[in-house]
């Protein structure tokens, strides 16, 4: 691996080069973009460029020396991994780096310290980092890496060098599967860089996940059953089942969501393109016939409040139960 | 020497570089000059507006080998060694990290001992918002009555999170954001230091995207240098940035005005596909859109403190006119709303796509708010008219019949049962018994709460029913979520469509035996019409069983030209009703009165008239 792997990161990597070549290294960066798109890779492509014993002239790293080797085998003593321990990254743990970070680095020119998840620090453990990111030794360099930046203290964000990664446009992820990947249909290449939604790391986990194709077919079928209107009495027998077959609840709500999106699209554009389900054509255009824009809207409206809820521990059942009415339109009948 | 960060070299070091913080430097430097120093500071404020430099620069000035002095040297062994950080004297603590009790009774124990070089020992605890209630309570004697020679000085960014007990014990100091102006002056030094050259435009930009912080603002110069190096753009400072040209914005908004989803829908997923920052692309949506509406209100000179550049007014001006003031401000509260949801969501760009949908198809997430804000001005508006017509009528009734209580209920009950006449579905009347009759098979109970209503109509698809003031929990039984649904289905079966059913408080089934008869000899007196009325109430009154109901009902239909002539004779009263309508309906939260007794007065204005 060396920069010029890494898919659709140019701007990045471009300001995070520059920073190496003019020797402008800030000593604390928020990395932030969705899941998947190459952060914690880029991290460790920066700490090897910042090290690496010969470097050559676009700055990048040999990818042979020692060093490189080590960092690439994760084993080096002067990179450190914080990793939320338990969906929290707790106080301990940043305290622990204060310790650490006065311990001039062993080997390498500097010190990293990479805190995957900054999002999951609590409120103490990222009050804890602050004096730390705001002035560290010179040596060390800390970079956080998180999904949004809205979670952090506004405190943390101004200290820090924002690089963000953006999304990857589907092209880019399906000419990257062909690439990669030898006997790849080409029609899956294609609805997985879709349902990947610019996020690499995810569609290669999609490429061998057949449990969530599997649970994403049923789902489909399921949702293409249900019209408004026209709803069974056992409609709470039905949401109990639903319920109980939910184990991953956040990629079901992805798909639901984007399972009326595309019918809403459809619906209201005609075009085909930026389909996500790319499919189920004809069944989203045969549904989108019998959707009001209302409903559809109120449903889409009322998934991403979901999404809200499941981080505030609100009750799924009741959630989901809400959710399914408003697909059959029975409170929409009921207004 | 290594490379620095921007706002780490450009710290400042003594209090007159400190800038946007006047009243703050100031004060202090009379403080050392007059030799008041206070035994406990506590400096508040935003984040990067200069806390921490100020409490460094005051343990400075306290502590120079000059003696005290608000101009601290730089030069002397001891303010090396505080700028550097590791004087014996002053101790920087953090106050996140080191937030326990024993912490603080670790510092209590150290605070006797006298400095080591200086004159003070100065204590700086950092983000001190994140000590535990133990370790501000173990803190609280030693702040009030420090030894002399100790000064603490406090510095957070949420000082609603320290106890009133140690706000009291100290001299509390606020500081400021820090004006876009002073921004920009000080980016120009740190320019001319650095030796590049950037444009005013730039900076504004930078200036803006700080808000008011000036560490923020050094960051992303620190930024941008990087990214650039010497050659710095407006194109290249908006890649960095993320920030989205205004263009851009213009294009987005003028989709909505013109309702053309589909093209709001493709720049959406164009920015997407370049990689653009959600989140940033809200921002800076919601600032144009900010925009938009102060240059649709605001004089200019507003608009010149705000930032707006003038080359870009004009473009401004000439779309605000395009867009309704009511619109802009349904996007920015529709805005606010998805930034808050930016935090939860995993797909932002469907919120956008949802934006732009509800911004511009037919029925319309906007225009249908401003529709229901136009209703509520209708109301309001005719509820004035109504004010002030029965003021000018008032007197006249006055001359001609002393209104007397039962008499107006009763022309109100008139007016109700005109709307009948007007609205009311001839089908209701076919279907209500159908209807009853299945409640009853259903819900017993529901069919029982039904039937003591003294009026049963139908407006604007809902479905009203009155209920005596004695009623009351029958109504309010009956206004159960379940019992509703339950009505609410039957009727739809029945019907065919969907109503909704209010119930309020119709007061006037007079069920008063006693005070009927005195309504009804008034009555009689008056005219023989009224009669027929009068019966139909007792009935009311006597009876309540459903069908009679169902009869009552007819009735009122077939004697309504009557009814009316009868109410043209009192119109007097009927007004006066209507203020105390108008009242009563206030408390009850019903207004299905007002419109009915607005439609009314003018009927029988003419009606008086004729005759």
């Amino acid at each position: 691996m060396s920069f010029k792997d890494i898919v659709g990161q140019e701007k990045a990597i471009k300001i995070l080069k520059k920073s190496v070549q003019e020797n402008r290294i800030s000593s604390s960066y928020i990395f932030v973009g969705n899941k998947g798109v190459g952060k914690k890779i880029t991290a460790l492509e920066f700490y090897k460029a910042m090290n690496c014993l010969n470097i050559n002239k676009n700055n990048e790293a040999c990818d042979n020396c020692e060093v490189c080797s080590k960092i690439n085998r994760q084993c080096c003593p002067d990179l450190k991994i914080i990793k939320p321990i338990k969906d929290l990254i707790k106080i301990e743990q940043i305290r622990e780096l204060r310790k650490d970070i006065e311990i001039k680095p062993f080997e390498n020119k500097k010190e990293i310290y990479i805190i995957d998840q900054a999002d999951q620090m609590t409120l103490e453990a990222s009050n804890c980092l602050l004096k730390t990111i705001e002035e560290p030794p010179d040596y060390v360099v800390i970079i956080l890496i998180c999904l949004k930046l809205d979670p952090l203290l506004l405190t943390i964000i101004s200290r820090c060098q924002i690089i963000n990664f953006r999304l990857i446009s589907s092209l880019q992820i399906k000419k990257l599967l062909l690439n990669k990947i030898n006997n790849l249909k080409e029609e899956r290449a294609e609805l997985i860089s879709k349902l990947a939604q610019g996020s690499i790391g995810k569609s290669f986990s999609l490429l061998s996940d057949k449990e969530y194709f599997n649970q994403r077919e049923k789902l489909l079928e399921h949702l293409a059953t249900i019209f408004p209107g026209k709803y069974d009495p056992h409609i709470f027998i039905n949401i109990e089942k639903m319920i109980t077959e939910i184990d991953r609840m956040e990629e079901t709500l992805e798909i639901i969501i984007s399972w009326y999106r595309d019918i809403l699209m459809i619906k209201k554009l005609g075009t085909q393109k930026n389909i996500i389900n790319s499919d189920k054509l004809e069944v989203i255009s045969e549904i989108s016939r019998n959707y009001p824009l209302k409903i559809l809207m109120d449903i889409l409206d009322y998934s991403e409040q979901i999404q809200e809820y499941l981080k505030k521990n609100v009750n799924k059942h009741l959630v989901l139960e809400r959710l399914y009415l408003k697909m059959v339109g029975l409170e929409y009948c009921l207004k | 020497m290594a490379y620095q960060s921007l706002y780490r070299k450009w710290r400042p070091q003594v209090f007159e570089d400190i800038i946007g913080q006047k009243h703050i430097t100031q004060t202090l430097i009379n403080a050392i000059s007059l030799n008041r120093i206070s035994h406990a500071y506590l400096f508040s404020g935003p984040r990067g507006v200069g806390k921490t430099t100020t409490a460094r620069i005051l343990a400075k000035s306290l502590n120079c080998e000059k003696g005290t002095t608000p101009h601290p040297c730089n030069k002397c062994e001891r303010c090396i060694r505080i700028t550097e950080g590791y004087s014996m004297d002053v101790i920087e603590i953090d106050g996140a990290s080191n937030r326990g009790i024993d912490d603080i009774r670790d510092l209590r124990n150290k605070v006797k001992f006298a400095p080591a070089e200086g004159k003070y020992k100065v204590y700086i605890i950092d983000e001190v918002h994140m000590l535990t209630t133990e370790a501000f309570n173990a803190l609280l004697k030693t702040l009030e009555e420090p030894p002399s020679h100790v000064v603490f000085i406090f510095a957070t960014t949420a000082p609603h999170k320290i106890p009133n007990t140690i706000l009291s014990r100290c001299q509390w100091f606020n500081f400021r954001r820090i004006s876009l102006e002073d921004i920009i002056n000080k980016l120009k030094m740190i320019i001319k230091d650095e030796k590049l050259e950037i444009d005013g435009q730039t900076l504004n930009i930078i200036a803006r995207s700080s808000t008011g912080s000036m560490r923020d603002a050094e960051s992303i110069l620190d930024q941008i240098i990087a990214y650039c190096g010497k050659e710095i753009t407006l194109q290249k400072v908006r890649e960095v940035l993320g920030i989205i040209e205004e263009d851009v914005f213009f294009n987005f908004v003028d989709t909505i005005i013109n309702h053309n989803t589909v093209k709001g829908i493709e720049i959406v997923n164009r920015i997407a596909d370049l990689g653009g920052d959600a989140s940033q692309f809200i921002k800076n949506l919601m600032e144009y859109v900010h925009n938009l509406s102060l240059i649709k209100v605001c004089k200019p000179e507003v608009l010149n403190f705000q930032g707006i550049f003038t080359e870009d007014r004009e473009r401004l001006l000439k779309q605000s006119k395009l867009i309704k003031l009511g619109k802009l401000f349904n996007m920015v509260d529709y805005l606010a709303e998805v930034e808050r949801k930016m935090k939860y969501t995993h797909n932002p760009w469907i919120l956008l796509e949802m934006l732009v949908l509800k911004f511009t198809a037919g029925e319309d997430y906007s225009s249908k708010e401003i529709e229901k804000d136009q209703d509520e001005g209708y109301l309001d508006l005719s509820k004035n008219q109504d004010i002030v017509k029965s003021d000018n009528l008032k007197v006249k009734t006055r001359e001609e019949i002393p209104p007397k209580k039962k008499i107006q209920n009763k022309t109100k009950e008139g007016s109700f049962i005109q709307t009948k006449e007007v609205s009311t579905n001839l089908d209701l009347n076919q279907v209500w018994p159908i209807i009853l009759n299945k409640l009853k098979k259903t819900k017993m109970s529901v069919y029982s709460f039904i039937i003591v209503n003294n009026l049963i109509t139908i407006e604007n698809d809902k479905l009203i029913i009155g209920f005596n003031k004695k009623y009351i929990f029958h109504k309010e039984s009956l206004e159960k979520k379940n019992n509703k649904i339950l009505l609410q289905e039957l009727i739809k079966e029945e019907m065919g469509r969907p109503l909704a059913i209010e119930c309020i408080i119709n007061d006037d089934g007079e069920e008063d035996p006693s005070s009927l008869e005195v309504e009804l000899e008034n009555k009689r007196k008056v005219t023989e019409p009224k009669n027929e009325g009068e019966e139909e109430i007792e009935e009311r009154v006597t009876v309540e069983k459903d069908k009679v109901k169902k009869i009552s009902n007819n009735k009122i239909s077939e004697d309504n030209l009557l009814l009316k002539e009868s109410l043209s004779l009192f119109k007097g009263t009927i007004i006066e009703e209507k203020i105390e309508n108008f009242k009563e309906g206030r408390k009850e939260g019903s207004n299905n009165g007002y419109e009915i007794s607005n439609e009314t007065s003018p009927n029988n204005a003419e009606k008086d008239g004729g005759s």
